[in-house]
């Protein structure tokens, strides 16, 4: 296997579906719209190479007199740019046509990256499936000047071509006809003769019944020529040792004729049949009006003009998710729903039901499962995980994202890492917790370990922000500076430091910028729906394991124990009341809590301004969430998670501290 | 009499250099060689040069015979024509290309020297921005202005450009530029450089890093090739 992939959810072997079509085409065509289109249900569309991880399965019944026969599943696979996978997605999706045997393919196609989308089809030519295609976006393509004879490209091929614009529910009905039409296409490609003898001789060789494939012997000879170790793996049991040695041997005496990798020449040849088929199918003009949407873009990425785009985008962002979300929403649901009615009412149902002082402190006491964890992660951070997934589905169905990542690239790529990592740290902003999870859209190891470990140093979530930001207003213009440039300066010193410790490469920047688009509302409901589910499936457990873990150590008197050893170090490195050790300890839970409880410290007057920029830049950089710290082990493993957290706790302080001496020492006061 | 032939066309070589700056004076020849550490051109050399009707000398100045400049322009070629290829294409450092560059003025053929003249798209300049003598290849593309392949980090924005080949430090990048259509053959547009390079193929916008725009190499596309 070239991929190792520590996640579980790829594990297709095991699926069996006998009557299923599959939607495959390259990222950002319209497949996830047209799923929903067809099933009625919806997955997470995005602009992203890489979101789309998982795969979406529906049930396809047919609409508007097409449903003869039971129901189909439809699958939604993740996008694609070559069926010689070079990527864990491209990985899946030729699973899925190799182990799966759809009955149908619906191939969805960006119509003005006609000849990209090519490519994939003689692939599917060559594989011998059954399929259609789906020229979809034909609104964008003809604003550029592009049009496709359809007829014509279904004439050479053999399959059926429509056109579609799913976003506006255009050509559904042809779209559903062609589904109960599979064919399979005979249009196929001569390569050079060394190869051509190579596919002969490897043909000859692959099973002819029982290959557990509906794939043509031809497209696997090329595969295995392509140099394609995964398919190895699922014919080991399939073919004999010493055929499999044989077939390794084929592809190396091939490989041995070309200057360049076999990859490469097949790739070429077939993009030169696409150009060829391109030529035949489709006219340009140059239409020399920018729109507007192409003007965005550009703008987005200018760099200069991208810089007041980009704090727009920020400060638009801070506006919904930090003020409306975590200030007015989550207020309204601390305070009034869960203040006055939830909590309340579980505490008199919990003493009512059950006598036991123990089980009522473990569900309703100061740690307990509903009182705490229950208003935690429903009251406070969902409002706040919400109003984000909102915004960030805007920004990445407006193919704003990737542009982001185009203006902080240099600046990433001095840490290790490149601009695809402003996604997680961004999400950060809004729940750490659940940015860890999306460090999964990273392609290094070393840039997933490098970005959990800046997200739990030194990225405040939007809970922990909201305070932050409120303390730092009662303090001059030149403290907030001195905050925000030490945590920066830190994040950015860590990060360089990481990259050079961290082993292995970072990836390339190669990224697809998808056109600024207008997001359909609809598709950011379902999609934030979508991801809400998700969130209370894959984080709240973790809220709840997290508090219980507390109740355990306060049961223990083991939270006393560290308050008192934990004293002298805040009293005398930090410079801090004594008091500040609880609203630390309590920060490893909730970290807004944590910044509340020197909140009140401060309005009690016991902390001076001094005190307060300290004692904030101690509880920026301080422990992540225990629910964060969870997902670091569950993400980076018990090993990481420790040697990141024995990094984290002993900096943390460090840097404060020297803050504080440094204050002390210099005299400065704010 | 036997100079070794390769004196002569260091001499050759630095008298063109010493026009090229506007300077007609023997002396002015001389000090620029010794600048360069290169070995000192005796009288008789000069004489010799003279006597094979190169050179011309007059009152401690000179001229070159239409053969002399001739002669003289090809080694100006084929040294500045290495130093295109060495320096831009295959990325060897400026001190490593002069020194492959002064061994090769000497003895590249003229069909080899057209052929690298042909290959990098016949340029009219050198990489220190100085002219490249024309060869007969040359002329017959008199409409280009600027040297053809170029990698596009050096490409101009908005200028329609044909990739002429790829050079990935790693073989993955390859794939992945395949995958997304870049390969050779394919038409390309630089649309920005700041904050991060974006390249236009057919209407897929793509931003790759400032290495990855080193290693694709474009040629520029003139009169529909």
């Amino acid at each position: 296997m070239t991929h190792s992939h520590d996640g579980n959810h790829h594990d297709l072997a095991d699926v069996k579906t006998d009557r299923s079509i599959a939607l495959v085409g390259n990222p950002n065509v319209g497949k996830s719209v047209l799923f929903g289109h067809l099933t009625g249900s919806y997955v997470t569309v995005s602009n992203y190479p890489g979101t789309t991880v998982e795969i979406a399965r529906g049930k396809y019944t047919g609409q508007n007199g097409f449903g003869a026969g039971p129901p189909k599943t439809l699958i939604d696979t993740p996008g694609i740019n070559n069926l010689i996978p070079s990527s864990e997605d491209e990985l899946v999706t030729r699973n899925i046509l190799l182990k799966e045997k759809p009955e149908n393919i619906l191939q969805v196609i960006d119509t003005k990256n006609l000849r990209r989308g090519l490519l994939i089809t003689l692939q599917l030519a060559e594989m011998g499936v059954p399929f259609a295609v789906c020229l979809n976006m034909l609104d964008e393509a003809e604003r550029r000047g592009i049009t496709v004879d359809t007829e014509h490209l279904s004439r050479l091929l053999g399959v059926d071509v429509i056109g579609t614009v799913a976003t506006r529910k255009q050509g559904m009905d042809q779209v559903q006809k062609i589904l109960t039409t599979p064919r399979k296409s005979q249009y196929g490609i001569q390569y050079t003769d060394h190869i051509e003898q190579s596919i002969q001789r490897i043909s000859e060789l692959l099973p002819t019944k029982k290959k557990g494939t509906q794939i043509s012997a031809r497209a696997l000879a090329l595969m295995l020529l392509a140099g394609d170790e995964s398919l190895y793996d699922f014919f080991r049991e399939k073919i004999a040792d010493a055929d499999l040695k044989k077939i390794r041997n084929v592809v190396a005496e091939t490989e041995a004729i070309y200057p360049e990798s076999l990859h490469n020449i097949i790739t070429r040849i077939r993009l030169d049949e696409a150009q060829t088929l391109l030529s035949q199918v489709m006219t340009s003009e140059a239409v020399s009006k920018e729109t507007i949407t192409q003007k965005i873009g550009r703008w987005s990425m200018h760099p200069f003009w991208g810089l007041p785009v980009l704090f727009g985008v920020l400060f638009l962002m801070y506006q919904f998710v930090g003020v409306f979300g975590a200030g007015t929403l989550v207020d309204f649901l601390e305070i009034n729903v869960f203040g006055q009615y939830i909590s309340p009412w579980a505490s008199t149902a919990v003493e009512w039901l059950i006598p036991l002082q123990f089980f009522q402190d473990m569900l309703v006491g100061e740690y307990g499962l509903l009182t705490m964890a229950l208003s935690y992660s429903v009251a406070i951070v969902l409002p706040i995980v919400g109003t984000f997934f909102i915004a960030f589905g805007i920004l990445e169905d407006s193919g704003y994202l990737p542009r982001l990542a185009v203006m902080v690239n240099r600046i990433f790529k001095m840490i290790g890492l490149n601009g695809k990592a402003i996604l997680p740290m961004v999400l950060g902003l809004g729940c750490d917790t659940m940015a860890t999870l999306t460090t999964r859209i990273l392609d290094s190891k070393k840039e997933r370990v490098i970005v959990t470990l800046l997200l739990a140093l030194g990225v405040p979530c939007s809970a922990q922000l909201g305070v932050i930001l409120g303390m730092l207003g009662g303090l001059s213009f030149g403290a907030s500076v001195l905050w925000a440039g030490l945590v920066v300066g830190v994040l950015l010193l860590v990060g360089y430091l990481s990259s050079k410790v961290v082993k292995g490469r970072g990836s390339d920047f190669v990224l697809e910028l998808p056109p600024i688009r207008r997001p359909a509302l609809g598709n950011i409901f379902v999609k934030t729906i979508a991801r809400i589910e998700w969130y209370l499936r894959e984080a709240v457990p973790l809220f709840f394991i997290g508090t219980f873990i507390l109740f355990v150590f306060d049961k223990l008197h083991i939270l006393k124990w560290i308050q008192q050893a934990a004293s002298p170090v805040v009293q005398g490195f930090l410079g801090l009341p004594v008091q500040a050790t609880d609203a630390f300890l309590i920060g490893f839970l909730r970290r807004d809590f944590g910044a509340a409880g020197l909140f009140d410290l401060a309005k009690q007057g016991m902390l001076d301004p001094n005190q307060v920029l300290v004692s904030l830049v101690a509880i920026t950089l301080f422990m992540p969430c225990i629910a964060n710290l969870l997902m670091i082990v569950k993400e980076r493993g018990v090993k990481t998670a420790v040697y990141m957290s024995a990094f984290i706790l002993p900096f943390a302080l460090l840097v404060s501290g020297g803050l504080h001496w440094l204050l002390v020492w210099t005299g400065i006061t704010f | 009499m036997s100079t070794p032939i390769s004196l002569i066309e260091e001499a050759l070589e630095y008298l063109w250099l010493t026009r090229e700056q506007g300077e007609t004076s023997l002396e002015s020849f001389r000090e620029l060689m010794s600048k360069d550490d290169q070995p000192v051109i005796t009288d008789d050399v000069l004489e010799e040069m003279e006597e094979k009707a190169l050179i011309q000398r007059t009152n401690g100045k000179f001229e070159f015979t239409a053969e002399g400049d001739a002669t003289a322009a090809q080694i100006i070629r084929r040294h500045r024509l290495a130093e295109r290829l060495f320096n831009d294409v295959l990325n060897v450092s400026m001190e490593e290309t002069e020194n492959i560059a002064c061994q090769l003025e000497h003895i590249l053929s003229a069909e080899v020297t057209k052929s690298v003249c042909t290959f990098l798209g016949h340029p009219p300049q050198c990489p220190h921005g100085r002219p490249i003598p024309q060869g007969r290849c040359c002329k017959r593309y008199k409409s280009q202005l600027k040297p053809i392949i170029s990698s596009v980090r050096q490409l101009d924005l908005r200028i329609p450009a044909r990739i002429a080949f790829i050079t990935p430090e790693f073989h993955k990048r390859y794939q992945r530029l395949t995958s997304l259509g870049v390969t050779p053959g394919t038409e390309l547009v630089l649309t920005q450089r700041h904050p991060s390079f974006v390249i236009k193929v057919g209407e897929t916008e793509i931003a790759i890093d400032g290495d990855i725009a080193d290693e694709i190499y474009v040629k520029r596309i003139t009169n529909r090739d």
